[in-house]
């Protein structure tokens, strides 16, 4: 249904722009190298080879007045990271939408947009809308990227408080539904909330409630799963159907917190953002919790800034003690006990914690370009190999990761 | 030597004079424009983006921008909303590339505002030269001294 709405989006409202010889083009662009200080690793695209992949992006935006107070709104993107089960650098459609201005306070979309988390989640992709190289991996993961377009509605209300303050009260229902690996694919239906954020002319506060309905499956582990409802079967403990439950899931709500800052004094220029996943403790959980903090001082055309920023995703906690029970009560077992630390394993990669600091600088050189240059300090904590993959033997304590991007838009 | 001095001193009284004049930033309409006036919240919405209707009208503003390198931009801004030439140009990416709405159009001059305003009804736009022109109205003045 709504790839049909979509498609009549995007044949339908292109001939009304030009019929009405009122539409606006736009683009951004960013070209981008990074370098990682470890071999057989990846983050994100990088590598320890110099690579332009994974921040380098082209966009190209189309806006259009249909009729009064009704507009067309479309912006496809192609980016080097190699996720949603496409190849690099091939073309998405991340907005697409019909937008209403219904009255002065209140405005209402529906079609394609980007889904509304954070600060920056709109604008993800648009390197020079922020300090950074990219907005922080630890609250923004690359992970989500897959996910992070959304079909449906919203509704934007905004009032002002008095004189110097607004509070923009957006709220959402739509569908979102993205393949992270050949092996993960995730389903978020509905996904519904609001999104509050209360802007001075120096301030912005910003309060997030999503939820979700999650379907996640994790292909590669079908062979394991089928092995613990067996061995569930077999034995008549059903220890081992919780196991094989929790590799997967099904219809399970998600509630996502998000809370966001952005304070600007004189020249200094402060971001803070922290979130909280929190999922029901059955079948497949990730809980998860990350923040950053961000400090940026403006100086002519120079804005260095640092930031430090952190992420824990403590998958399938809740089910430790009963992995641990089932150990001690199979240890005897060979078969059993290889079943049960195949189990082990997976709960230990599904587990992610780590901390950043970063340090750069950006340099407005020019109209509408950016150059940024950017060094991150990765640090894996708790045994996990945080956000990193690979086959790096020993695992990595820690990465380095070297960026400099130029950022344009036009 | 007399005429002199009263010329120097005639000079730098009608130099004086002048600078405050210039100091001064008019938020500009359409005379046909049915609104008299403009808070200065409602201009930083305004030429921010966020004030998508002008109010008691209920009609879509034309905002006229003049270019990030002319003298009155920077403290334009700098008034009615607290951001650098830098910050604003950030900003507007951040707003324009979300998909909240579109930029206002970049005219060349002040003469090319006057003459925009003049054929466009809805059409708002910064000066800070008026010349008594009954075509334009003042909607908010900024007083930069």
């Amino acid at each position: 249904m709504f790839r049909l709405w979509l498609i009549f989006l995007l044949l339908t409202a292109p001939s009304f722009c030009f019929a009405a010889d009122n539409w606006n083009f736009s683009g951004f662009a960013t070209l981008a190298a990074n370098k990682l200080n470890r071999a057989n690793l990846n983050l994100g695209e990088a590598t320890d080879q110099w690579d332009v992949d994974n921040d380098s992006k082209l966009g190209l935006q189309l806006q259009g007045d249909l009729y009064e107070r009704l507009s067309f709104t479309t912006q496809i993107i192609s980016t080097g990271i190699e996720f949603y089960g496409k190849d690099a650098y091939e073309p998405q459609l991340r907005w697409l939408f019909l937008s209403y201005q219904v009255s002065p306070n209140i405005r209402a979309r529906a079609g394609r947009m980007r889904a509304s988390n954070y600060i920056y989640s709109e604008t993800q992709d648009i390197g020079y809308s922020y300090t950074w190289i990219r907005p922080p991996i630890e609250v923004y993961p690359y992970a989500y990227k897959p996910v992070s377009d959304m079909d449906g509605v919203d509704l934007t209300y905004t009032a002002d408080l008095g004189n110097w303050f607004e509070l923009d009260s957006h709220f959402f229902l739509g569908h979102r539904e993205g393949e992270i690996s050949d092996s993960l694919r995730a389903e978020l239906s509905p996904s519904f909330g609001g999104n509050f954020t209360l802007r001075g002319r120096n301030l912005l506060l910003r309060y997030s409630l999503h939820s979700s309905t999650i379907d996640i499956e994790l292909g590669e582990l079908v062979p394991l799963a089928n092995a613990l409802d067996q061995t569930a079967a077999a034995t008549g403990d059903a220890t081992f159907r919780r196991l094989a439950n929790s590799l997967s899931t099904k219809n399970e709500r998600y509630i996502y917190h998000g809370f966001g800052v952005q304070w600007d004094h004189h020249n200094w220029s402060t971001v803070a953002e922290t979130y909280i996943v929190d999922s029901s403790d059955s079948e497949y959980a990730n809980d998860s919790d990350g923040w950053y903090v961000s400090l940026a001082y403006h100086w002519k055309q120079f804005t260095p800034y640092l930031e430090v920023a952190q992420y824990r995703d403590s998958a399938n906690d809740y089910l430790k003690p009963v992995l641990e029970s089932a150990q001690s009560s199979y240890g005897s077992n060979p078969a059993l006990s290889e079943l049960l630390a195949r189990v082990d394993t997976v709960y230990q990669l599904l587990k992610n914690k780590q901390r950043s600091y970063s340090a750069g600088v950006r340099w407005d050189f020019a109209t509408n370009l950016a150059l940024t240059s950017e060094v991150q300090y990765f640090d894996f904590l708790g045994g996990t190999s945080g956000q990193s993959v690979g086959s790096a033997s020993p695992q990595p304590t820690n990465l380095t990761l070297l960026n400099i991007a130029l950022d344009w838009v036009f | 030597m007399l005429a002199k001095l009263i010329c120097t001193i005639w000079i730098l009284i009608a130099t004086l004079k002048c600078i405050p004049c210039a100091a001064d930033i008019y938020v500009v309409a359409s005379a046909a424009l049915p609104l008299n006036q403009l808070s200065e919240q409602q201009v930083r919405k305004l030429f921010l983006g966020r004030l998508p209707l002008l109010p008691e009208t209920q009609v879509e503003p034309e905002v006229f921008d003049l270019p990030a390198k002319h003298p009155l931009y920077e403290p334009f801004y700098s008034h009615i909303s607290g951001m650098t030439a830098q910050k604003l140009k950030r900003y507007r990416a951040y707003y324009l590339f979300s998909g909240k709405g579109k930029l206002p159009t970049q005219i060349e001059s002040r003469e090319d505002l006057i003459e925009r305003l003049e054929n466009t009804d809805a059409g708002v736009g910064y000066t800070d030269v008026l010349d008594g022109n009954d075509k334009i109205k003042v909607l908010y003045k900024i007083k930069t001294r």
